[in-house]
Formats: C-alpha cells, structure tokens, sequence
C-alpha cells in the first residue's frame, strides 16, 4: 500500500492539484463533510476566480477511482467564457517566507546587537554612564592641634571656605568686585586685576585666581549666594591660634598649604598633616540627587593628624611673656629669653622670646623677630658659667665648701688682663661663695687653674653645653665650646669666666636644672606625648639623664649659689623672692651672631627656687645696650619666680637661708 | 527430529506466532508438543503508589499568595531602603551642619578663655593681680608668710566704668 502511494505523493509537491486530490481522499469511516473541512486550508474558497487554471487537463485519474468529487464542478464550465485577463494573484506563502526571513533577519541583528552590547561593549558602556552618576565628596582631615600640657588649644584647625575666580568665566567683573568687596573685605581695586581675563607667565589665559583664603563658613555661603559667575566656594582649612602671640615662637606657623614653616609646626610636620581622603558614590538627577543604595561607593579613608601635647603651661607661658616683655621693653632690650623648666623632668613649662610676634598673621614680622631666642640665639654666657667652674671643682674635690681663694684686683692670662667687678684689697681671700656672690672673675679663673682645662672642657660637656639639647624646635643652635687643645693664651682667662664660649640660653638654664636636679642633668624637652587621632596617648621618648655631679655637691653648690642673693651687696639681690629661698647667678655677656660680637651686652640671671628643695629654674637673657644680669635679668627672675611658685602652690619652705662667710 | 523441528521452526511464514503453538511440517501439522507452564511464582512488582488526590485549589492560591507576596515584600524593601537614603543624606547635612556649628563655638571658646583674652576682661572688670598670699601647712597648722593686699593700678577705664555707674 505505501509502496504504492509514493509517486503520487512525491509529484503532489509541485502539482497543487495533486496534492488536493491526496488530500480530497476520504477514509472509509468519515463524512464528506469531514473531509471538507480537512481541505487545504490555502486554497481561495471563491472558485470563481480559479476558474482559468481548472481548465488546464487535469493529471491521470487515480488507478484507484475511488476519490469521489469533493465539490460539485458546475461553476467551472462558466470560467472559460469570462474574456477578461485574471489579475495578478497574491502569493501567500512566498509572501510568508519573505516575512520570514524579515523578521529572521530583523531578529538575528536584535540579537547580534544586544549580544555586542551586553557582553562586548557592555562595561564601556557602564563606565561612561558611570561618569555622569558619580558624585566625589571630600573627606576632611584636618591637622592635628598643638595642646599645652592642661589640654587647652594653643593652635588648631578650623574648617573654614576659601573663594576663588575663574577670569575666562566672569560676565561683569565690576559688579563681581563690587559684590564681593564688602563681603570679603577686600577693596575692589584689589580684586578687579583677579577678576579680569588675564594671561599666566606661561602665556596661557588664567582659569584659577586666589580671591581669599580661610573665610569664614558664613561669609563662603554669602558669597555662594550671590551666585555670580565664574566664582566659587570651596572648603578650606585654618590655622587658629586662640592665644596670638602665646607661645608663637615655639609652635610657629603654617603656610597656605597648610605645611608647617616654623617652630614646632615645622619640626612635627609629619606627625601633625592631615591627609583629607574622599567618597565617590552614585547620586541621581535633581531631587533625587542623592545617594543611591547599593550603588557604586568608593571610599578613601582619610588620615586624620595626630595632636601634640606640649609640656607648657599655657597661663605660665602668658604670664612670663607678658613679664619678659615688660622688662625688656624697660630696658629697651633688642631680644630677651626666659625659659621656665621643671626640676625634676626637664619639661619646659614657658619658654619666652622678645620681642614677641602674632602667629595667627606671622608674615607681618621681620623673620628674625619669629625664631625662638631661647634655641636660636647664642651668647657668650658670661658669669652664669662661674656656677659650672665651681660645681666641675666641688665634684673633682678641687675645693671644699670652706675653701678660700686669695683675690687680687686684676690677673693677666695671655694677651689679656681680667678684673673684678668688685673691687678688694690685694690679697684678700675671698670664700667661694663670695667669688659667687661677688661674681669674682679672679677668682673663678684661679679655681679653674687648679681644676685644669681639660676637666673644664669635659664638665662643660657633661652640662650640656656646645650640643644642642634636642628640646624639639627646628634650627636649634648647638653653640660652641672649644676643647683645650684650640686655646689660646687668654681663653684660661676668658673660659672660666664664660667669655669664649657660644652657648644658648636654654643650654645654660638645662645646666642649672641639673644643679637644682641633684646634679642629674636632664634634657628639656617641649613635647610631651603624641596624640593619635583615635585619641591614644603616646608619650614622647624618654629625655636624655646622666649625672653630672653627686646629690651633695649639687646641694653644696645650690646653698653657694644662694650667697648671690642673699649677701647684701651680692650681685643678684635684685632676683630675691620675698618668702622664699632663692639660689642663682648673675652674668653679663656678649651676643655673638655670625661669628662676631654684637654690640651690647648679654645679661642674664638663672636661678632656681625654693633653694634648699628647688622645684622650678628659671633663665633670664637679655640682649641691651649695657647693664648687669643683676640690674637687667634680676627683677624679671624675681617676678617670673614669684608668679611661678604661686601659680604652682608652692609654699615656702620656711627655712632660713644660712649665713655666709665672705672674708674667712 | 528436534533439528527438523528447529529448521521448521524458524521458517519464515506468515502467522509465525501460530507455528510455535503448533508446528507444522509442510503443510502437515504435526502433533502439537504440550507446553508444560513453568511453575513461576507470581511475579511481584513494585506497584506505583496511589495517586495522591489533593485539593488543587489551595495549593495554586497558596503559589499565587507566595509569589505575590516576595514581589510586594521586595517592592516594600527597595522603597524603605531608598527612603532611608533619602533620611540619611538630610541627616548627613544635619551634622554637616552641627559640626560646623560646634566647631565655631568651639573656636569662639579657645578665643574667650585664652590666657590673653581672659586678662583683659579681668582687667576690664578692675581685677590686680593677688598680692602673696601667706600658707597655712596643714598637719600643725603653721603659717608661712604674710599675705599682703593686691597692689596693682586698676586699669583705668574700669575706674571710669565705676564712676560713671555710681
């Protein structure tokens, strides 16, 4: 039967008619209606207009014969007549397969395009719609703040707005000045050449002007106000300092990128910096410019600056300022120092300068006028350095506390003649603490022949002196001590007696402190500890020790010291603090600078306090046209003293100052 | 015989499955061999488990209810978690704003209570510096010093101040 079938049906392709006769085959079991509707569904159900193409023969009857007829043929023996040429038939299924392949086509190339898109291209895509999205918001760091040793600000960051102009940008530069002068208080004649289109150096057309740094935030938000074009508000930083001319030749200043420039701004830079970080993340389009969650957040962390604690004591540091700069301006001194340190730690609780300068506008002062005077300065001691001659003796058993030395007027040492202040008889012995309080220089230079320059040289060392004490402020001065091997005929003379030697006036009052110490010298040191911005408090390192002299030689040398207050024609009566026991020494020397002597004289006066358990040393320079550390530095000690105990609660120790012995 | 009888039956011949019944020589059917049955126990299979007849309703409002719900809920959270942006961006700029405003009256508190500031109002308000005070040590009692009154100048335009006001 299929065997049969198989030619039919492979001609039934291309002969339409064949095919529905195929189709017209009606199984035994089925209607004639049936199989009508199992009819081809493409064929026209008017025959009418078929009627041209049934007139074509038809294909050989079926050798079967049993195909009955579908439908009655009567209609078709109509069609022939019709003369008219048929029209143009519509071919369905060609028509289909042209769609087909359209829509195949149109589809494939959707496709082809969505495939390059979202796997080809797709993250070039994303990142340039990225750039539109993302919005950068700066994160603050701000530099760390410079404490006294209460905790009390003695210089700080402030957040603050700075307005800069675009020259290409602005429309109307008078009225942009005009605008902006009162609010920044800046005269427009001064804003107008920022304002109008310029060229740089380099010939191209400036796009950035400077207008003001470190505006308030109310005044940058005015100025963002008056929404002018071409100008901007942008965050700024600035460095406060609450106190002005408190402590600004130690802490310094910073500059416009807020660096530090001088002091200890400068010497802690990299301790105190801030590096501000920033946060990138996706906002959408006007009000709904915000954040979107869980949209693309990058964030760099910013390093915040660690703070410093300093060992001073902000009211102290005022008030010897204050004092120093009263003094000084009655003496009509060129510089002073005072240097407050703790017996005990070597912390520097004040450390003055003269004249002093306003930090929060530092550029107003002459450069000189901004160096710390306590570091920066080097001076030729004078007498304070007898204290050193005496002490080297006391410790190398030169001399005793009852030994007496016998004074001439005048002693030739080399090319030079060195006399005494105040006058004796030829041949008077004077005991050591009258060569102290008398400020012999005969005398002095006697002991420290028998004491030998080599021994001088090392106690020198062993005090400090000619090294620079690593206080902690940048462009500290070492100073200068010459060993023995470099002297010359009058250096025996002048050495002793402090002439000849550079020294600071902070290395001399450290050398004082290891007196009042219990002969332990110790480095002062202004830094007290780092404070992280996490708030843990690292304390700085440990100062240098070493002992200098023995506990009861340093004692035997502070009861001396004291006759330069005590004895009643003594050179540094003047530095006496009424109630309580004062021990110190007077100087007269000379400033050095450059390598040659400065007109005028040092005078100074160091001195520690209560004598017999000393609490606070105090150093006292002056730089003036003339004038004894007695008249000169005296009464500024006596002051900075009172006010230092008191301020401290010392009470007075209530004993009595011994009597001395001048002329055995 | 039996290969006879094999030969014959793997003839092929229409109706084959009749043949094996009965065999046939030829056209000659031969006597049929008696199948004997094996004695096979009864096989048993693993019947299928009784359908299960649940109410489809339930469990197609169940699918529906669920569906609905993630859909909702994932709706509820994207909206909550967009509106919290929106609440934390205007809280940012709050305490954008209240750091700022800390800040400047921290600033103006460093500037009061500087050591420079806080002498000038003492000094606007007639305030001298303390004369020395006299001690009192605390286990005996015993007094150290003399205390002496304040001899400072006020300044003088407390003074004026002063007398102006009375």
């Amino acid at each position: 039967m299929a065997a049969g079938r198989t030619p039919s049906a492979r001609n039934s392709g291309r002969e339409r008619s064949g095919l529905s006769e195929a189709k017209k085959y009606t199984p035994r079991g089925r209607t004639v209606r049936e199989a009508a509707r199992g009819r081809d569904p493409f064929e026209p159900a008017l025959e009418v207009v078929k009627a041209g193409r049934r007139n074509q023969p038809q294909p050989p009857p079926r050798q079967r014969g049993r195909v009955p007829p579908a439908r009655p043929r009567a209609p078709r023996k109509v069609a022939p007549a019709l003369p008219v040429l048929p029209p143009r038939l519509a071919e369905p299924k060609r028509r289909l397969r042209v769609a087909t392949v359209l829509v195949a086509v149109l589809f494939t190339t959707v496709s082809l395009r969505l495939v390059q898109l979202q796997v080809t291209d797709a993250n070039e895509f994303a990142a340039a719609g990225l750039a539109d999205r993302l919005h950068t918001v700066p994160i603050a760091a701000p530099r760390g703040a410079i404490y006294d040793r209460t905790g009390a600000v003695l210089a700080h960051s402030v957040e603050a707005r700075y307005v800069y102009v675009d020259p290409t940008m602005i429309e109307n530069a008078a009225d942009a000045a005009a605008k902006l002068s009162p609010l920044l208080g800046i005269p427009p004649s001064q804003l107008m050449p920022k304002l109008l289109p310029h060229d740089r150096p380099d010939g191209r057309p400036s796009q950035f002007e400077w207008l003001a740094r470190s505006v308030d935030i109310p005044t940058g938000e005015a100025v963002k106000a008056l929404n002018l074009k071409g100008i901007g508000v942008r965050r700024d930083e600035r460095r406060e300092v609450p106190g002005h001319d408190l402590a600004a030749n130690l802490i310094g200043f910073t500059g416009d990128d807020l660096h530090g420039l001088a002091g200890l701004e400068a010497r802690y830079d990299d301790v105190l910096a801030g590096v501000n970080g920033e946060r990138t993340f996706e906002i959408g389009v006007g009000d709904l410019a915000k954040e979107i969650p869980g949209g693309y957040n990058r964030e760099t962390p910013a390093q915040q600056g660690a703070s410093l604690r300093l060992t001073l004591d902000r009211d102290l540091q005022f008030e010897v300022q204050h004092l120093l700069s009263t003094h000084m301006r009655k003496v009509n001194a060129t510089f002073g120092a005072a240097v407050v340190l703790e017996v005990g730690t070597g912390a520097v609780l004040a450390q003055a300068s003269y004249p002093p300068y306003d930090a929060a506008d530092p550029f107003e002062a002459p450069p000189a006028q901004r160096g710390d005077a306590a570091t920066g300065i080097v001076v030729d001691p004078g007498s304070v350095h007898k204290a050193i001659v005496v002490g080297a003796c006391l410790q190398e058993g030169v001399i005793t506390p009852s030994t007496a030395v016998a004074v001439e007027p005048r002693i030739r040492k080399g090319d030079t003649t060195f006399e005494d202040s105040h006058w004796h008889p030829p041949g008077t012995r004077l005991t050591v603490p009258g060569i102290l309080a008398y400020s012999s220089n005969v005398g002095t230079i006697k002991l420290a022949d028998q004491l030998g320059p080599q021994r001088l040289y090392e106690y020198q060392q062993r005090f400090g002196l000619g090294t620079a004490t690593g206080v902690g402020l940048p462009g500290e001065a070492s100073g200068l001590v010459q060993p023995p091997a470099n002297w010359s005929g009058s250096s025996y003379g002048s050495v002793p007696i402090g002439h000849g030697i550079a020294v600071t006036p902070l290395q001399m009052a450290a050398a004082y402190n290891a007196i009042a110490n219990n002969g332990v010298w110790i480095q002062p040191h202004l830094v007290d500890a780092t404070i992280s911005p996490g708030g843990v408090v690292v304390p700085a390192p440990m100062p240098v020790t070493r002992q200098v002299l023995s506990p009861e030689n340093a004692a035997t040398l502070r009861q001396m010291l004291e006759a330069v207050v005590v004895v009643p024609d003594a050179t540094g009566t003047t530095a006496a603090v009424p109630g309580y026991r004062v021990a110190g020494k007077t100087g007269t020397g000379q400033r050095v600078d450059n390598g040659h002597y400065v007109k005028g004289e040092v005078a100074s006066f160091i001195g520690m306090a209560p004598a017999d358990a000393p609490r606070y040393v105090i150093a006292v320079f002056a730089h003036t046209a003339g004038g004894s550390g007695g008249m000169v530095a005296g009464p500024a000690f006596s002051e900075m003293m009172q006010f230092t105990l008191q301020h401290y609660r010392v009470p007075p120790t209530g004993s009595r100052p011994p009597t001395f012995t001048i002329y055995p | 015989m039996t290969t006879v009888h094999e030969q014959q039956r793997r003839a092929p011949r229409s109706g084959g499955r009749t043949a094996e019944r009965f065999p046939t020589q030829g056209s000659a059917a031969l006597q049929p061999v008696e199948v004997v049955p094996e004695q096979e126990p009864p096989r048993l299979q693993v019947a299928p488990p009784a359908p299960v007849v649940t109410p489809r309703a339930p469990f197609v409002l169940l699918v529906l209810t669920l569906v609905v719900a993630g859909v909702l809920g994932i709706l509820v959270l994207n909206t909550k978690i967009n509106e919290n942006a929106f609440r934390l961006h205007d809280l940012q700029e709050q305490q954008t704003a209240l750091d700022q405003q800390e800040q400047q009256l921290e600033r103006e508190l460093a500037d009061r209570e500087s050591p420079g500031s806080l002498a000038a109002a003492a000094r606007r308000l007639g305030l001298v510096p303390a004369g020395n005070p006299a001690f009192i040590r605390m286990p005996d009692g015993r007094v150290i010093g003399v205390p002496q009154p304040a001899s400072g100048q006020p300044s003088i335009t407390s003074q004026q101040q002063n007398s102006g006001g009375g």
